[in-house]
C-alpha cells in the first residue's frame, strides 16, 4: 500500500512538475508529408529541436527525454517536436518521451521522398536531431547531439 | 483524422489481445507454445501505412515463391513456374491466426526450401511493448502446399527483444535460424535496478541467437548465444561456407561504439572473445542504422560482402572481399552510386551480383553492379525506376542464374541479372 501510495505521490508530482514546465503534453498527431518540413523550418519562432525517430530506434527515447528535461528547465523558450517516421504506434501520445515534446508528428507518405525533403544526405538513421533557429541554418546530428553543442543552442533561449 | 486512426489501433490491440484469451490452448502442439508464458502476450497492432517487405526463394524444382503481407496484415505467398513478373499466380492467404507481421525494413517475412519437401516461412511478431517481439515460423513437409499453424521458434519466451530473424537450411539439411536478442542486456538491466549492485552495468547493444532444427522445425535444439553486442536494428546476413555450413554477418558494436561488421561460422563455439572484425569503417554512433550488411561466397574462397557505414565522415555502401575467416582481404570501395543504400550481393561462380536502391529526390533506382569475372571488374546496370514508394530490391539465385526482384509499389519487378 505505501509503495502504491509513493508511485501515485510520484506521478503526481511528475505531473505538477510537467505542468510548472509549460510541458503540456501534445493532444494531436500531426502527419508529415513531403511539404511539412518547409512549412517548419519557414516558421521557426524560436529555438527549435525536432528530434526524428522510429519504432525500432532504441536510441530515440533516451535522447528526447534529455533534451525534454534540458527543454524544461528553459519553460516555454524552446519548442521539441518528435517525428516518428515508420508507424505510428498505439498511444504514442501517451506514452514518454512523446508525452514530453510540444508536437508529434508520423511520417505520412513516401518515407525516401519525405526524407530527401529534410536533409538529401539523411540516410534514415534515427535519431536525426535537427537544431532551428530564426535567422540561423538548420544544424543537423546523426544519433544524439553532442553536449557541447546541445547547451549552446539552449543558451540561445536564456 | 489521425486521432481517429489511433483510436482504431488501440481498438485493434485490445481485440487481438481479447482474442488471444479466447483461443483454445491446445489447438495445435505448436499453437499452445503461446500458453507456455505466464501471461498473454500483447500483440502489437497493424501498422498505418502498406508493408511492402517481401522476400524470394526458388524451391528445389525451380519453382518461384513470392511471400509478404498484404494491405489486411495477412501473409501470402505467390508462386511461378517461371521468374518472371507476369507469371506470379494469385497470393495464397497462408494463415497466421491474429499474429501481426513485420513486413518493412529490414523485418521480412521470409520462406526457405530445405530437402525433404521441407520449407518454412519465417517473420518476426511485433508485440505491442516497444522493441519487443518473438521469432514466428510455419512450417511444411509437403514443399509449401500445406503450412503449420505459426509457433514461436525460441525457447526464451521473456517479452523482450527477439527480431530480426534469419534462417537457412546447411547442406546436411539442419535448419538454422538466427536473431537479435535482447535477453543478456536486460538481465544486466535488472541486475543493475538491483539495490545490490555496487558497480555500474552497461551491455553494448543486443546478441545474436540461434537455434537448429534436424527435422525441418518440427523440433529445435536450445537456445544458442553467437556473440554478444550486435546492433539492435540491423538484418542478419547469412551465406554458406566451402565446408557445408552456413556464416553469418551482422553490423556489431565494438568498443566502445563503432557500429562496424562481425563475422562468425555458425555453431562455432562461443568464446569471450570478440567475434572476427569483418569491416573497419570505425563509424562511432549510438544510433540505429536499420542498415544490415550483404553477404555471398567468393569462388576462389572467402566472402563478398557489401554494407552501408559512415568512414571518415563519408557514408555510403561499400563492396568488400573477405577472406575464408572473415577479415578484409584488399580495401573495400564505394559502390558506384554515392545514394546507394540496402545493398544486397549473390554469387554463382564467377558471377556476382550487387544490387542496390537509390532515391534522387524524384524517383527510387534499382541499380546493380554485375561481375562475370568473380568480382574483379564490375559493370553497373540500370535496372528500373519508380516514383512511388517501394521495397529494397533483393537478390536470388538458381544453379548459376542470379535474379533481382523488387516490389515497386503498385509491381513487382525480376530481371535475370546474370547466368
Amino acid at each position: 500500500m505505501n509503495a502504491l501510495l509513493t508511485k501515485a505521490g510520484a506521478a503526481v508530482l511528475c505531473c505538477c512538475l510537467a505542468m510548472a514546465a509549460g510541458a503540456a503534453p501534445p493532444k494531436t498527431i500531426e502527419p508529415f508529408d513531403g511539404k511539412t518540413w518547409k512549412t517548419l523550418s519557414a516558421d521557426v519562432k524560436k529555438p527549435t529541436i525536432v528530434v526524428f525517430s522510429a519504432t525500432y530506434c532504441t536510441h530515440c527515447p533516451a535522447v528526447i527525454q534529455k533534451i525534454a528535461k534540458d527543454k524544461a528547465e528553459l519553460g516555454g523558450k524552446v519548442s521539441l517536436i518528435g517525428v516518428v517516421m515508420d508507424e505510428e504506434p498505439p498511444g504514442l501520445l501517451a506514452k514518454p518521451p512523446y508525452n514530453r515534446v510540444d508536437r508529434v508528428f508520423v511520417f505520412e507518405g513516401h518515407e525516401q521522398a519525405v526524407r530527401y525533403t529534410i536533409n538529401p544526405e539523411w540516410r534514415g538513421i534515427t535519431p536525426y536531431v535537427a537544431f532551428m533557429a530564426p535567422g540561423k541554418p538548420v544544424k543537423f546530428f546523426t544519433g544524439a547531439p553532442p553536449a557541447r553543442e546541445l547547451g549552446q543552442f539552449l543558451a540561445l533561449a536564456r | 483524422m489521425m486521432m481517429t486512426h489511433g483510436f482504431q489501433q488501440w481498438w485493434r490491440a485490445g481485440l487481438a489481445s481479447a482474442l488471444l484469451m479466447l483461443i483454445p490452448a491446445a489447438t495445435h502442439a505448436q499453437m499452445s507454445d503461446h500458453q507456455h508464458g505466464k501471461s498473454v502476450k500483447e500483440v502489437k497492432s497493424r501498422p498505418a501505412r502498406p508493408q511492402l517487405a517481401i522476400s524470394a526463394a526458388f524451391s528445389p524444382d525451380g519453382r518461384l515463391w513470392v511471400v509478404g503481407v498484404n494491405g489486411d496484415g495477412k501473409l501470402y505467398v505467390r508462386t511461378a513456374g517461371t521468374a518472371n513478373a507476369d507469371a506470379l499466380g494469385p497470393p495464397r492467404i497462408i494463415d497466421t491466426g491474429i499474429d501481426m507481421i513485420a513486413a518493412e525494413g529490414e523485418s521480412r517475412p521470409k520462406i526457405i526450401f530445405g530437402p525433404r519437401h521441407w520449407a518454412v516461412i519465417t517473420y518476426t511478431q511485433p508485440l505491442a511493448k516497444p522493441y519487443t517481439g518473438e521469432i514466428r515460423m510455419l512450417r511444411s513437409e509437403d514443399g509449401g502446399v500445406n503450412f503449420s499453424a505459426p509457433f514461436t521458434v525460441h525457447q526464451d519466451r521473456q517479452i523482450i527483444t527477439h527480431r530480426f530473424d534469419s534462417a537457412a537450411f546447411d547442406a546436411e539439411g539442419t535448419l538454422h535460424t538466427l536473431w537479435i536478442d535482447k535477453r543478456d542486456g536486460e538481465a544486466l538491466k535488472a541486475a543493475k535496478a538491483d539495490k545490490g549492485a555496487k558497480r555500474e552495468l552497461s551491455y553494448r547493444g543486443a546478441a545474436i541467437y540461434r537455434n537448429e532444427s534436424k527435422d525441418g522445425g518440427k523440433t529445435f535444439g536450445p537456445d544458442l548465444k553467437l556473440a554478444d553486442h550486435s546492433c539492435e536494428c540491423c538484418r542478419i546476413a547469412l551465406a554458406p561456407d566451402p565446408a557445408g555450413g552456413l556464416v553469418a554477418m551482422w553490423r556489431h558494436v565494438f568498443e566502445p561504439n563503432e557500429r562496424d561488421h562481425a563475422i562468425a561460422k555458425v555453431g562455432q563455439a562461443i568464446t569471450s572473445q570478440t567475434p572476427t572484425r569483418a569491416t573497419y569503417d570505425r563509424w562511432a554512433l549510438d544510433a540505429c542504422p536499420h542498415h544490415g550488411p550483404g553477404l555471398a561466397p567468393a569462388k576462389n574462397g572467402g566472402y563478398h560482402a557489401v554494407w552501408f557505414g559512415e568512414k571518415t565522415g563519408k557514408a555510403a555502401a561499400r563492396y568488400g572481399l573477405l577472406d575464408a575467416k572473415g577479415q578484409p582481404k584488399g580495401s573495400p570501395v564505394e559502390l558506384p552510386d554515392a545514394r546507394a543504400e540496402h545493398a544486397d550481393v549473390r554469387s554463382a561462380g564467377s558471377n556476382v551480383v550487387i544490387s542496390w536502391r537509390s532515391f534522387d529526390g524524384e524517383r527510387t533506382h534499382w541499380r546493380a553492379w554485375v561481375s562475370r569475372d568473380a568480382g574483379a571488374t564490375f559493370v553497373v546496370k540500370n535496372v528500373g525506376s519508380v516514383s512511388g514508394v517501394n521495397d529494397y530490391p533483393i537478390l536470388l539465385s538458381r544453379g548459376s542464374e542470379i535474379f533481382g526482384l523488387w516490389n515497386a509499389g503498385e509491381r513487382i519487378q525480376i530481371e535475370r541479372l546474370a547466368d
